[in-house]
């Protein structure tokens, strides 16, 4: 091999190197446990909750996604296991303050998918906007639980070509641990 | 209990454009709500034209190009259950008036239901 060929090889491996996309944060599942179907007796504290409960209790999140980036969040409870029942995304122009939107390719709790048409892969034909949830959506997700791989996994882009500062607003009630995981 | 559905896709500038949507995994689909959310290039909200949804069963509603704008905000609907199989989806007909194209972002809120019971109300 000759000196160009070597030097044209190592300027193109470079400019791979330059390419390469941002890390992005990942999701870690250790011993969080599995997904479950919910007894009778579980169901119907669960429903009792959702129907009569007043006792709210929030969850928020304040992050800023950068242009054309992806980036997962995890939202755990404090203590327990926590059933949402309202979900609020706002999503702004980090810079402007104006109204702006990102994408949702995927929702879940311990890898259990909670959105409808999930088929394994987030791609861009199973995508929903954070407009849904501009006003405070009723929404119908797992119990999750205040460990690591536990928590309510939402995997979120950023379509803009500018940052957005993003506020997400969980609100629900608590439960028992044993209850983490059902539907 | 209502579950959400996202789907999304593109419709190519001055074009009719078809979205098929399927229900997941086991499980037909019953929908109750919905909201259309359209964006630009640039991602601004726009509005353009739907023409008709249709299913399995039939027509769903024939609307004859009317505004978008009309579910940017969540709306009640009753279309008839909707399946995971091919031909057995919703079928949204779009017509984007523009010269650019859009993406077209749709949300459904409803329930699982049976696969007996898909073209059924």
């Amino acid at each position: 091999m000759n000196k160009e060929q070597v030097i044209k090889d190592l300027k193109q491996l470079l400019n791979s190197l330059e390419t390469l996309p941002e890390k992005s944060h990942s999701m870690m599942i250790g011993n969080a446990g599995l997904p479950k179907m919910g007894n009778q007796e579980e169901d119907e504290e669960l429903q009792k909750l959702r129907e009569t409960s007043r006792d709210y209790k929030y969850l928020g999140k304040e992050f800023v996604i950068s242009a054309n980036a992806s980036h997962t969040v995890e939202f755990m409870s404090l203590v327990g296991g926590f059933l949402s029942k309202f979900l609020t995304i706002v999503v702004k122009n980090a810079e402007s303050l104006t109204e702006a939107m990102i994408e949702i390719a995927n929702i879940s709790v311990m890898g259990d998918p909670q959105l409808v048409n999930f088929n394994g892969v987030t791609d861009s034909t199973q995508r929903g906007t954070s407009f849904l949830f501009k006003d405070s959506q009723e929404v119908n997700f797992s119990v999750f639980g205040a460990c690591n791989g536990q928590g309510l996994n939402m995997s979120l882009v950023n379509p803009n070509a500018y940052d957005v500062k993003v506020s997400i607003i969980v609100s629900g009630f608590n439960t028992t641990n044993e209850m983490v995981g059902v539907r | 209990m209502s579950k959400i559905l996202f789907a999304s896709g593109k419709c190519k500038d001055n074009e009719i454009s078809k979205i098929k949507i399927f229900s997941g995994r086991s499980s037909a689909f019953r929908c109750s709500q919905m909201q259309i959310n359209v964006f630009d290039e640039k991602m601004n909200p726009v509005d353009i034209f739907l023409s008709k949804i249709s299913s399995f069963a039939g027509t769903e509603m024939e609307l004859e190009n009317l505004s978008t704008s009309f579910f940017s905000k969540v709306r009640d609907v009753s279309f008839r259950c909707f399946g995971n199989s091919a031909n057995q989806g919703l079928v949204f007909e779009f017509f984007n008036p523009f010269r650019y194209p859009v993406t077209v972002y749709i949300s459904l809120i409803g329930q699982e239901v049976s696969l007996n019971l898909v073209g059924k109300e």
